[in-house]
């Protein structure tokens, strides 16, 4: 089901007001996981199979872990399933494909085998969120947990199961034990949450997609000033996408009384790509942190390799491209070399916003491995593998760097306004999301504002784009 | 519940349904904001003293200037005719056909100039408000997927009963500014608002400097019914020739009308592709058919100081363009009689 569907909207509050009339907590995680599996279900529901058999082998990885004498090796295997689970579905056709094109250079030629092309949603998510768990379950920071149905909720709740935030047992299970008493600021918080991450998703980000994806459709006849503000328009597109979704996931939970965690926090405005990922995909970067970063050793030994490999791995995350590789690399290389260089700006405003934009710009540049290769998933979802991403990234670096400079054809004025207009808007709403200002907000001012943004999510909900995040 | 709630969720309500029921009441504005064609049939409307219209896509939007035109007009005549530029972005034959209609209805108008270039010709869809969004897939080729049928059933019935969903793309910011464009089309070009380059338009100069020889040799292929004695053979219709008979054929209703064909110029670079001889053969089996004048500029190629892009105008060029075919057509606007083309022969 998508949010930004009218089948999703009377879903959710349907379920809502179901959860509220009772107040038995038995009854209410029933319908957690009843709406869950309905909400995931929607569309295509043999996946709940798939969803369900994860569901049980974790329940049972977990409190074997707990018990076993030699967490260390069943905490090994557990990962080892769920990671051959997600690389059967995500990477066995990248695999295949690379070493029969390997062997093919070496003089021996063979046929991809066929191999599976369905991904299953969300499948990287609640993957990474159950291995987290299972680490956790292992060190001893939670406790395995005995209530199926709780467990359950916390594997598969809807509002974050498809493309986050990704949860902490620790965070999210207490809440699904509570009593939750009906808490109108909460309530209120969820439904403005809920109304502006709909705006921000279907004004800004599938506006902005129009212009995006007939840039990267065909980069070879962009001019430069079009090729630079396109890139640009996908930085904020993938930015208002996600953020949008994270945001209604946010207003979603809190509508049920459950705080999950902030996942964006005005990414753009960072100074250093270190500061940048602490505001962008802030529970990635903090599972990357604290599962991949600190096991490999962390700040103890060969920093800088344990940065590179870590992100890396995010990058891999994302999609069996190597766009996503180059991509990964890319930020964990920056981030290496940003630890290592000295400071060569002097702490005043000016050179803050000049290292603001600098960052803006190199995150820019590195977006393009990644929405070229975001082409090259879709491309192949749909059944057509002759989209190459590297190549669309060349033929991208192409038209931003090389001449001629100016090709005939008009600059993209509509889009330069959109740019400023949501620049503005985005920063506006930004605030008030990760500040929760908009409680101490007089009601006129709060009615104002919703029905605004209602207004907003009528006038631009045509259209129905996927999230970004849906594919990886 | 929280009092504040409360209130908060019904002051809420009541404002949203305050602006369904002011959707409802003002729907015709609504409605007329929800699409660019609307718009100008709205304008149209509104200005009775309109009694020329053209028609067609962003290349004549691009090409004319109703006020030079009229300007010139009146300048050779001595004769007022208030022109309207009526032209869209986003235009295909399925528009053509709705404005067409509206245009053959017009008691006012007296001549419509209509674009006669492959885009505004091709085949299209009308996506106005009040049509289903549900399509009409037969049975058999139904993909059955319930989630997808129950989405489309409720957002068809959102469409059908409530006003704001209705109109959806009327509260659009950008569109919502439109209702300047309404209101004050009498006294400013709205086409000024909806060309590309308004930033440009508004700083960029209009004044063109150009040889007395240039415009006069600057002459289209001429096509008028008096020129054709018989339909051209071996003609090899396609959906171009079928646009256009069909919409001859909605004009062909208004005796009263002078319907004028008018293929825009573009560059030099382009003009082979916009020139064919099928067109030509198109354009002289409808002439002949329906009594209609084709003025042909595809095969002139203009140089590039007057050009946005290869196939567009610039406000140079539009100013340049709009003086030479009020030049070219002010034969039309001596005569009395409709559809006079022995009188532009003249």
């Amino acid at each position: 089901m998508l949010f930004n569907s009218i089948t999703f909207v009377l879903f959710h509050l349907l379920f809502v007001a179901l959860y509220w009339a009772t107040k038995s907590i038995r009854v209410r995680q029933v319908l957690l996981l009843l709406s869950s599996v309905v909400f995931y279900g929607w569309y295509y529901w043999p996946a709940l199979i798939l969803l369900g058999v994860s569901m049980v082998v974790n329940y049972g990885f977990s409190r074997w872990i707990e018990v076993a004498t030699e967490k260390k090796k069943v905490l090994t295997l557990a990962v080892v399933v769920n990671l051959c689970s997600l690389s059967w579905f995500k990477y066995s056709k990248f695999i295949a494909d690379n070493v029969v094109a390997v062997l093919g250079q070496l003089g021996l030629e063979l046929e991809s085998p066929p191999m599976n092309d369905w991904l299953p949603l969300g499948i990287s998510f609640y993957t990474f969120q159950i291995i987290g768990y299972l680490v956790d379950v292992s060190r001893g920071q939670v406790k395995a947990e005995r209530n199926f149905l709780v467990f359950g909720v916390f594997k598969c709740f809807y509002a974050q199961l498809v493309a986050g935030p990704i949860v902490r047992a620790k965070d999210l299970i207490p809440q699904l034990k509570e009593r939750h008493v009906f808490y109108s600021r909460d309530f209120q918080l969820g439904l403005y949450y809920l109304l502006a991450g709909l705006a921000i998703k279907v004004c800004i980000a599938d506006t902005l997609a129009q212009f995006v994806n007939h840039g990267f459709g065909d980069p070879g006849a962009l001019d430069t000033g079009t090729a630079w503000l396109t890139l640009y328009g996908f930085a904020f597109q993938i930015l208002s996408d996600f953020w949008g979704y994270s945001t209604v996931a946010i207003g979603l939970g809190l509508m049920y009384g459950i705080e999950l965690p902030l996942n964006f926090n005005l990414p753009y405005l960072a100074s250093s790509i270190r500061d940048f990922w602490r505001r962008w995909h802030i529970t990635l970067s903090e599972w990357l942190r604290d599962y991949v970063y600190i096991p490999l050793g962390g700040n103890r030994r060969w920093q800088n390799r344990n940065l590179f490999l870590t992100m890396l791995l995010g990058g891999l995350w994302h999609g069996a491209s190597w766009n996503f590789v180059f991509w990964g690399a890319g930020h964990g290389l920056w981030l290496a070399l940003e630890r290592v260089s000295p400071t060569i700006f002097p702490k005043n405003r000016f050179f803050k916003w000049l290292k603001i934009f600098l960052v803006f710009n190199g995150v820019c540049l590195l977006w393009v491995f990644f929405r070229a290769g975001e082409e090259e998933l879709r491309a192949a979802i749909a059944g057509n593998d002759n989209v190459n991403g590297l190549q669309v990234s060349l033929d991208y670096f192409r038209a931003l760097f090389m001449p001629p400079f100016q090709q005939a054809g008009s600059p993209p004025e509509t889009l330069m306004f959109i740019l400023l207009g949501f620049l503005a808007f985005m920063f506006f709403l930004g605030k008030s999301l990760t500040d929760r200002r908009f409680l101490d907000w007089s009601m006129t001012r709060q009615v104002m504002l919703c029905v605004l943004l209602l207004f907003l999510i009528i006038a631009y909900a045509d259209a129905q784009l996927d999230f970004i995040y849906f594919v990886f | 519940m929280n009092p504040r709630l409360i209130k908060f969720l019904i002051i809420f309500t009541l404002v949203i349904g305050g602006f369904e029921v002011f959707a409802r009441v003002n729907g015709k504005y609504f409605y007329a904001l929800s699409d660019k064609v609307l718009l100008k049939a709205e304008i149209l409307e509104r200005s009775p003293e309109t009694k020329v219209l053209f028609i067609g896509s962003s290349r004549f939007l691009d090409a004319i200037d109703h006020t030079v035109f009229s300007e010139v007009i009146a300048e050779r005549t001595g004769n007022e005719f208030k022109s309207l530029n009526g032209a869209t972005t986003g235009f295909d034959g399925a528009r053509f056909a709705y404005f067409a209609e509206i245009a053959a209805d017009s008691p006012q108008l007296t001549h419509v100039i209509l674009e006669a270039s492959s885009p505004s010709l091709q085949d299209g869809k009308l996506d106005f408000p009040d049509q289903k969004s549900v399509p009409e897939v037969p049975e058999n080729e139904r993909k059955e997927v319930f989630a997808d049928i129950f989405e489309t059933h409720l957002q068809d019935w959102l469409t059908q009963n409530i006003a704001l969903v209705k109109y959806r793309k009327s509260l659009r910011p950008k569109v919502l500014l439109k209702l300047l464009v309404l209101f004050t089309a009498d006294s400013i070009d709205p086409n000024f608002w909806m060309r590309k380059g308004i930033a440009r338009n508004l700083f960029g100069s209009s004044e063109f400097d150009v040889a007395e020889d240039f415009i006069d040799n600057f002459k289209p292929d001429v096509i008028t019914p008096t020129t054709i004695t018989e339909s051209p053979e071996n003609l090899n219709p396609n959906h171009i020739y079928g646009n256009l008979e069909n919409l001859s054929t909605i004009f062909s209703k208004n005796r009263n009308l002078t319907v004028i064909w008018v293929a825009p110029p573009v560059s030099k670079e382009k003009r082979k592709g916009n020139y064919s001889e099928k067109f030509t053969g198109f354009y002289q089996d409808i002439a002949f058919r329906f009594g209609s004048t084709f003025y042909d500029y595809a095969g002139l190629g203009m140089d590039e100081e007057f050009l946005r892009d290869p196939t567009h105008l610039n406000a140079k060029g539009r100013a340049l363009f709009s003086t030479i075919l009020a030049d070219q057509l002010a034969g039309h606007f001596t005569a009395a009689t409709p559809n006079s083309a022995e009188a532009a022969a003249d």
